[in-house]
């Protein structure tokens, strides 16, 4: 683990001034040709905020970094760094740094200079590049590589000297496109924990782009949760992942991903019922939200692995008989996919469940924590 | 019938020993997974087990018979590499359809079983396609129903579910798992993941450097590890390990960590017999840390949490005990960084390794 030494207490320019770096985007579209790759987008990034853009290749994120960082002109729309409007300003002028994710570290110079060429092209003395490249050093743990060439360095320290390099001109906002994506399962979950560290001490407005929900989610103060262009939701991980607004975000925020199942909703004798084909799930108490929003009897009910509790045993209330599919010991929480009738559903369970292929089960839902979703708008209704 | 015996298998490539006297044994229609980081041996060894490599000493049987000398055509074995190649042209159907029409299969056999190898790998939807326009998790499932469609006496995988995204992989790992056991065809499985080994094997090989550490069933590898390296490699978060030394005062034993102190004075008898001296390495799994912010059980450890990384259903907290780092793997919590909390290990989930040997004593 490394050692953080204390950065900058204080975010302060040449002028001593604060050094803020609120990034606003409002109705920001761009599109190449008759495809559409960002599609009226809004959004507001506070000052400090650590934020993660999260969806799959193709969503967006990466044209937005661009346009966000003067690489890119929109076709529509306004971009705010500290409420100043920077459409027009170059990416020299608009004190962004981004960082990508191939580095691209200059092979034939060392981590030092690397990391000092952005002071040097500003024309900076030398003893002050040296004081400042230092200080980086040892706040990314990176001091003791400062005469490597990039081609003696690991990916996780590479990463770091990149993210030196980006962080030396203490920019407004530091963008990072997809840095976790090439480093192998142990370095990333490592990484992740050192990246939130990081950036309680370096204080700067971070937006992180990934494709990787478990990254988001962990990461970010808030997470704006992007597909084929459009903002879907943009709110902090624990409303993300309890409270998803649709149908996408829902099945795409938390692994193993939630159960959806299709069904319809049926009325019989007062009691409000959705019908999965393979078993029944009374709404009754949601009639009322459900009247108002559904713009069909077609619904989609959502349940998360973990909110679907196993026994060998009938249960009272609502309770389904199920057979093992298979088991998958992972830990800490064993995965569990059960089939009902014709359906696989996943469930979660503790580290002491055993069972095997075949074996009967029964399960019931955690009441409190079921998604109901209206089949053809997508929207979530409970 | 396919048990596969291997007995003192070794592999050196000039003076680099990469598999080193390794003996194990395979019974029919289990599914076992050879695990650890690059350069451990397991893919060396299941190219000799395949035929492509000829072990420097030892043997290799299949069901009783020494195949040493026996080309792999002759092994009745079906491979799944990482890295394949296909003709591009070719349609998925035929593609898969190939090592059946080579051994005269009728038509109706044929289609049969490329449907239902196909449906299950969820490409059935492709079959019609030629191959060259496809992704890499697709072709990976063409090269898996490939293997999976001939029924030979064993499957060797080599990291098969390496080029898939992590989504995709997630649910192809049951998929998987369930074909496996299903066709009950005994399966060698390499991979570098812990968590695929653990989620679909039956035994694990963990092997470090050309040596087999432990083969055992995934529980028993996670609760029960033999040493160090097998207790530090499965599971993530990895397990805490905290170096201490024993401490014995009026009649009750105690970990010293410096930083605190940890009483295990039921333990201490295994531990003085078991160990080679007083120092120390105390494990405990993340997930068997709870964490409060009131001072709860005796026991209980003061920490300061340094970072909080939400991750759904649980939350991985990253705290500091002095300076000695811990992390543990809790249910949801609302805690920040810098709140100082409690801590408490699970007793009954303890580990204690002695640090020269590294071995587990308890």
């Amino acid at each position: 683990m490394i050692e953080i030494a204390k950065w900058n207490s204080n975010r302060l320019g040449k002028d001593g001034q604060e050094i803020l770096g609120k990034v606003a985007l409002k109705g920001i579209t761009k599109r190449f040709g008759d495809k559409t790759a960002v599609n009226k987008l809004d959004l507001q990034v506070a000052d400090g905020e650590f934020m993660c853009l999260l969806g799959p290749s193709g969503a967006g994120k990466t044209t937005t970094f661009r346009m966000i960082a003067g690489v890119e002109r929109p076709d529509e729309g306004e971009i705010y760094i500290d409420d100043v409007l920077v459409n027009q300003l170059p990416p020299k002028d608009r004190d962004i740094a981004m960082m990508f994710q191939s580095y691209a570290l200059y092979p034939h110079k060392t981590v030092y200079e690397n990391i000092a060429y952005p002071l040097k092209k500003r024309g900076l003395s030398d003893s002050d590049i040296k004081n400042r490249v230092n200080q980086v050093a040892e706040t990314l743990g990176i001091s003791s590589l400062l005469d490597r060439l990039p081609k003696q360095l690991s990916g996780g320290e590479k990463q770091r000297v990149a993210m030196g390099r980006a962080i030396i001109r203490q920019p407004k906002a530091l963008l990072l496109d997809e840095p976790l994506t090439n480093l192998d399962a142990k370095l990333r979950e490592q990484m992740r924990g050192e990246f939130k560290r990081l950036r309680r001490e370096l204080k700067t407005t971070i937006i992180l782009a990934t494709p990787d929900q478990l990254e988001a989610i962990s990461m970010g103060d808030r997470v704006a949760v992007m597909d084929f262009g459009n903002l879907l939701q943009f709110d902090s991980p624990d409303v993300l992942y309890n409270h998803p607004t649709n149908l996408f975000i829902a099945g795409f925020v938390g692994s193993p991903a939630m159960n959806l199942v299709e069904c319809t909703l049926v009325d019989t004798n007062g009691r409000v019922l959705l019908d999965a084909g393979d078993f029944t799930y009374d709404v009754s108490r949601f009639k009322d939200q459900i009247k108002q929003q559904a713009t069909s009897s077609e619904l989609t009910l959502g349940i998360r692995p973990e909110h679907i509790s196993m026994s060998r045993s009938r249960a009272d209330g609502e309770c389904y008989e199920a057979e093992i599919y298979v088991v998958e010991p992972a830990r800490p929480d064993i995965v569990v996919e059960i089939r009902v009738g014709k359906r696989v559903l996943t469930a979660l369970a503790p580290e002491t469940f055993r069972a095997n292929m075949g074996d009967k089960v029964w399960i019931t839902f955690d009441q409190e924590k079921i998604h109901i979703f209206d089949k053809k708008t997508e929207n979530a209704i409970v | 019938m396919a048990v596969v015996r291997l007995e003192n298998l070794t592999k050196r490539f000039g003076n680099v020993v990469a598999v080193n006297n390794l003996s194990l044994e395979i019974k029919d229609g289990e599914f076992v997974s050879f695990l650890g980081p690059s350069g451990c041996g397991k893919t060396t060894t299941l190219r000799m087990i395949a035929g492509v490599e000829r072990p420097t000493e030892g043997k290799i049987c299949i069901d009783d018979v020494v195949v040493n000398d026996l080309p792999s055509k002759d092994r009745d074995i079906a491979m799944v590499f990482q890295f394949y190649v296909m003709y591009p042209a070719m349609k998925v159907f035929d593609q898969i359809a190939f090592p059946l029409k080579m051994r005269g299969a009728s038509k109706d056999e044929i289609k049969k079983s490329v449907r239902k190898v196909a449906t299950i790998l969820g490409i059935d939807h492709l079959l019609n396609l030629p191959v060259g326009g496809l992704t890499m998790g697709e072709r990976q499932r063409i090269e898996l129903a490939r293997a999976m469609v001939r029924r030979p006496k064993v499957y060797l995988l080599d990291e098969p579910l390496t080029n898939l995204d992590a989504k995709l992989r997630a649910r192809m790992r049951g998929e998987l798992k369930r074909l496996i056991k299903t066709l009950g065809t005994t399966t060698i499985y390499v991979t570098h993941d812990q968590l695929e080994a653990i989620s679909m094997a039956d035994r694990i090989g963990v092997m470090k450097l050309g040596s087999l550490q432990q083969y055992d069933t995934p529980e028993n590898m996670y609760d029960h590890p033999k040493n160090l390296f097998v207790a530090g490699f499965i599971g993530t978060p990895a397990i805490d390990f905290v170096d201490c030394s024993l401490v014995e005062k009026d009649g009750r034993a105690f970990l010293d960590a410096g930083e605190f102190v940890y009483e295990v004075t039921e333990f201490r008898e295994n531990i003085v017999k078991d160990s080679t001296s007083p120092e120390l390495i105390l494990g405990i799994r993340p997930e068997h840390i709870s964490v409060n912010k009131q001072c709860a059980a005796e026991n209980s450890i003061e920490a300061q949490v340094n970072v909080v990384e939400p991750t759904g259903n649980r939350t991985i907290v990253r705290m500091s005990i002095g300076k000695h780092p811990l992390v543990a793997n809790t249910g949801v919590l609302a805690i920040s960084p810098d709140e100082k909390v409690w801590v408490s290990f699970d007793r009954a989930k303890i580990h204690i390794f002695d640090k020269k040997t590294e071995r587990t004593i308890i």
